[in-house]
């Protein structure tokens, strides 16, 4: 199906010192071509705001930091990711914790540990720690994913963090983590009905959301869909009920969101809702990119951008930037090179030869996934404004580490995909 | 390979695959509608239909004085902005002509502002004429990224300078604007010193937001949703300062043409009634932009008119720091009133021999404060001892900052036992280095504020107030509607005996036959002390502190004169005149008022 995965010939035997078999070129290119278009987006959304522009030295920095500590990882031998799961794991719930007390507020999330030079985000670190924390679970001889206790200790292991970042108000993060639950065990075996289970009052929930009709649309597809599978009346009928009551409790969960995430939610489903409030960003992103056109305004000229119409920009905002400045060509671009990346992630997920490190893959390709959907979703009005940044672009250290070590981990898996860890 | 069960690994592989071409097609597919397909309708929108937010300026709060007379308002005025974006540099030298500016400014202002956005105007000029209005209206298309807005400028209706009193606003500096980016930006202007800055939070006023429709260009099209959106400025709080307007404005008159300081205080709360500094600057010419020929001129003037001196100058405080003496040594029973001293018209320490003014014999505390007799202090503080002597100047408020709503402070120097080994070195300073402390000279340093807080203590029997300027502040468009700065002071540990004797003695400097019997008032008992502060410099500096009526006092003054020489001859005099203006002008005004009522 797709070309690019068999660029390079699976094969069992020992590839050794040759440099362009070693090296997923690839993956190590697209990655960096990204992080330089960022880059440039950083620049050109900061440039003439001296206070502001210090942020893209900054990014770069952290982009040149990164390149460092990836190499670093890289070498590191197999075993190494399967050890420091479970303290690594431990550390960044310790982080999360911390910034609870000490976290200082963000626009609305409480999500940042300040040690001077530098403000630590707990939450972005979490996600590799979980990952590599299931995949440890996930890779153990004797587990068994579709038993109530692996379930159980997969659930819990997300469930904390999750938890704790929920407590932080960030939404975003937290269906971020709720992805990286649903793929690594779909990728580990659950039964395709499980899956059906987990997500299906997700969407009912969704749909009830956009009116009572939908709704009902939604509730005749799960019956469908359970008639399908075949299974017990009652374990049908209570299924049902569950979806049922996701409907209902939807309602009742938008009572305990924070003023500012209804409006949000609220903005998405009617976007004349509030034009100058919570709908402001979201209209200012699209007429962004939107008025970017084929080719775009030319860097540092779009009008949108340098007359500073959407706050933040350089953070959850950055493809705006992308959008007006180089257009449909540019935009498109960057959507090639995440679609490569995202394909080579497959291709190494496919093709390690143990549970941990392609689950891990599975995992690191769910994280990127979210992401790239979300924001770039958020931005041209595709999904609701969910704060989350786009990987390896949007301003932020934590973020960007985390996501160039998950890139190096990679790589370091490509390198070892013929040997048995 | 992971494990499967009803599906295989290909399939689960497919699907994630599928999943992944869904989602990068759907948001290719939603790039290409709304880049491609409607791209024109959002470009109209980003040309026309940009939505700008514009900052409303909030309204300053105004000073009023104790009458409730306007001391500081805002008047309307135009300013000249340039736009850097649009602006043709081309047109500079028509506009440094027409508007008399210094050749290369608008370049400097230029070059001064390229770190920030384009878009921001720079203020240029402001206070432009009518004249300047039309012209630029006449213009108005030959000069793209020129153009002027009302904004409000400082005023002064009352006549009353208050140059160091009320400070100055001034454009926002850099550094500043890095500390407090979360509510000022570029340009704005803030309270740079005196009362403006110390109350800055509350004169300024919460800024308000338009909403309105931009083009590409910038240009501001209509607003939004009829104004709906908009949120109103909050005005600043406005003050109610202790000052007396009237008597600062003749304070000023007094001290016009002289170098030197006035501070008068309402010795029952630690209100300030006037607080001059001379030579002072006109505060008008701060409320548009100041041209930098006047910085110059006012930086480079070695009388330092920027100064000021009420608060931030120190002096020896002479013979008007004799009471100290006098009280420490009553108030711990080291001499009692029938004590008295031999004065052969000097004192005899070591090799060395301290003058005195005059031979007065047999004298006890309270002649000698009348007479302001140097023998006996020179005497006193040894008898005293160093430690107390600064004990009782500390008490007093020596030697540390007052705690005045004006951030321009200093707390000038009470030398200690630690002070001196501090600049002579332990063990290399001896007895004799204090005793022309004793009458107020040496190393001693007071200012002018800290010497009428201190007579405001006597005045009052013993209680050091916190001097304030301003008495409450007022919004009722806020919320507290209103703030009342709260009188702060504390009882002094002296002895009602001890303080009784000092007060006779003040009493007598002017209605016995002390130094300053000139400035006697007819039905109001004044008392003071009269003082001379040596200048190593010059012509020595003249002091008088004093409060009146003596009864119950109502004023409490310090005035120090530079370069006047003798203390009675030149400083006791304006203070005369002051206390005669606020009590008779007092008296008459309760008559008024009962005149009134009958």
């Amino acid at each position: 199906m797709f070309k690019i995965w068999q660029r390079t010939k699976i094969s069992s035997e020992k590839i050794e010192g040759h440099f362009s078999r070693e090296l997923d070129l690839s993956l190590l290119i697209s990655s960096l071509l990204i992080i330089i278009i960022g880059l440039l987006s950083i620049y050109s959304s900061t440039y003439n705001i001296a206070y502001l522009h210090i942020n893209f030295y900054k990014q770069l920095v952290f982009a040149i930091t990164g390149i460092f500590l990836g190499l670093i990882v890289y070498n590191l031998p197999l075993k190494v990711f399967n050890l420091v799961a479970t303290p690594f794991y431990l550390f960044s719930i310790f982080l999360l914790i911390i910034v609870l007390f000490v976290g200082k507020k963000v626009s609305g999330n409480q999500n940042w540990i300040n040690i001077g030079f530098f403000s630590l985000q707990p939450s972005e670190i979490s996600k590799f720690a979980v990952i590599l924390m299931l995949a440890s679970i996930y890779s153990k001889k004797n587990f068994d994913i579709n038993s109530i206790k692996g379930f159980l200790t997969v659930g819990l292991i997300v469930a904390i963090p999750a938890g704790l970042i929920v407590l932080q108000k960030d939404i975003g993060t937290a269906i971020v983590f709720f992805s990286i639950f649903l793929f690594g065990l779909f990728w580990n075996g659950l039964s395709g009905f499980s899956v059906f289970v987990i997500i299906s009052p997700i969407f009912v929930a969704f749909f009830s959301l956009l009116g009572f009709i939908p709704l009902i649309i939604s509730l005749v597809l799960v019956i469908i869909v359970l008639i399908y599978f075949k299974r017990e009346l009652f374990l049908s009928l209570g299924i049902f009920g569950l979806n049922l009551s996701a409907a209902i409790l939807v309602e009742l969960f938008i009572k305990f969101l924070s003023p500012h995430q209804i409006s949000r939610i609220k903005n998405y489903l009617d976007p004349n809702y509030d034009p100058l409030g919570s709908g402001y960003n979201a209209l200012q992103a699209k007429i962004a990119v939107g008025s970017g056109g084929l080719f775009g305004k030319g860097f540092l000229t779009g009008s949108q951008t340098q007359l500073k119409f959407i706050p933040e920009q350089w953070t959850d905002f950055i493809f705006c930037v992308v959008g007006e400045e180089f257009g449909f060509v540019g935009s498109i671009l960057v959507l090639i090179l995440y679609f490569i990346l995202i394909s080579r992630l497959l291709y190494i997920a496919k093709n390690s030869d143990s549970i941990f490190r392609s689950s891990v893959m599975i995992m690191v390709i769910s994280v990127f996934l979210t992401h790239i959907f979300i924001n770039i979703g958020m931005t041209i009005g595709l999904v609701p404004v969910i704060g989350i940044p786009l990987p390896l672009m949007s301003y932020g250290g934590s973020a960007l580490l985390t996501n160039m070590l998950m890139i190096a981990t990679a790589l370091n898996f490509y390198r070892h995909r013929t040997s048995y860890a | 390979m992971a494990p499967f069960r009803d599906l295989s690994a290909k399939v689960r592989t497919n699907i994630i695959s599928i999943l992944t071409i869904v989602i990068f097609f759907s948001l290719g597919f939603r790039l290409y509608q709304i880049q491609i397909i409607e791209n024109e309708k959002y470009q109209k929108t980003s040309e026309k239909n940009a939505i700008k937010e514009k900052i409303i300026e909030p309204y300053r709060g105004i000073f009023y004085d104790r009458n409730w007379n306007i001391l500081v308002d805002n008047k309307p005025g135009f300013t000249l902005r340039i736009i850097p974006y649009y602006f043709d540099t081309s047109l500079i030298p028509v506009l440094e002509n027409f508007f008399k500016l210094k050749q290369g400014y608008i370049k400097y202002l230029l070059r001064a502002n390229r770190n920030f956005s384009p878009f921001i105007p720079i203020r240029v000029q402001r206070g432009l004429s009518f004249e300047q209005i039309s012209w630029l209206e006449e213009n108005k298309e030959e000069l793209p990224g020129v153009e002027y807005v009302i904004d409000m400028q400082r005023n002064y209706p009352f006549g009353v300078r208050g140059s160091h009193l009320f400070g100055y606003c001034k454009e926002i500096s850099r550094k500043e604007l890095e500390e407090k980016k979360d509510y000022y930006i570029a340009g704005d202007f803030v309270g740079h010193n005196g009362l403006e800055k110390y109350y800055e939070e509350y004169l300024r006023g919460v800024k308000g937001k338009q909403f309105v429709y931009v083009d590409s260009k910038g240009r501001e099209v209509g607003p939004v949703n009829e104004g709906k959106n908009d949120i109103k400025p909050v005005s600043g709080y406005n003050a109610q300062l202790t000052i007396d307007g009237e008597l600062q404005k003749l304070a000023e008159e007094l001290l016009a043409d002289k170098s030197g300081a006035i501070v008068a205080i309402d010795p029952s709360n630690g209100e300030i009634l006037t607080l001059v500094s001379k030579p002072d600057f006109d505060l008008s010419h701060f409320a548009s932009l100041t041209p930098a020929s006047i910085w110059r001129e006012l930086n480079s003037d070695k009388n330092k008119p920027l100064f000021n001196r009420a608060t931030s100058s120190i002096y020896p405080p002479g013979s008007c720091f004799k009471p100290v003496s006098a009280l420490a040594a009553l108030n711990d029973g080291i001499i009692n009133e029938r004590y008295t001293y031999p004065c052969g018209g000097g004192f005899s320490f070591g090799n060395h021999f301290y003058k005195c003014m005059g031979t007065h014999g047999s004298i006890d505390v309270v002649h000698s404060i009348e007479k302001s007799c140097n023998t006996f202090y020179f005497s006193l503080i040894l008898k005293n001892g160093f430690e107390r002597w600064t004990k009782y100047g500390r008490m007093f408020g020596f030697g540390q900052k007052t705690g005045i709503d004006i951030y321009e402070e200093t707390a000038g120097i009470l030398p200690s036992v630690e002070y001196y080994d501090k600049i002579y070195g332990k063990g290399r300073w001896t007895k004799g280095y204090i005793v022309s402390l004793g009458v107020g000279q040496g190393e001693l340093g007071v200012t002018p504020l800290q010497m009428a807080v201190y007579v405001s203590a006597i005045a009052n029997g013993g209680t050091l107030y916190r001097p304030h300027a301003v008495r409450k502040l007022f919004n009722p468009e806020a919320n507290p509607k209103e703030i009342i700065i709260p009188v702060e002071g504390k009882k002094l540990p002296i002895k009602p005996e001890a303080m009784e004797l000092v007060r006779q003695g003040m009493f007598l400097v002017v209605n016995g036959a002390g130094t300053a019997t000139h400035i006697r008032i007819p039905g109001i008992h004044v008392a003071g002390k009269t003082g001379t502060a040596q200048n190593p410099h010059g012509k020595d500096h003249a002091w008088f502190v004093g409060f009146a009526p003596f009864e119950n006092p109502k004023i409490a003054i310090a005035v120090i004169v530079e370069n006047a020489g003798f203390g009675g001859a030149i400083a006791a005099p304006i203070a005369k005149q002051l206390i005669e203006f606020y009590l008779n002008d007092k008296t008459k005004n309760v008559q008024d008022l009962a005149a009134n009522k009958n």
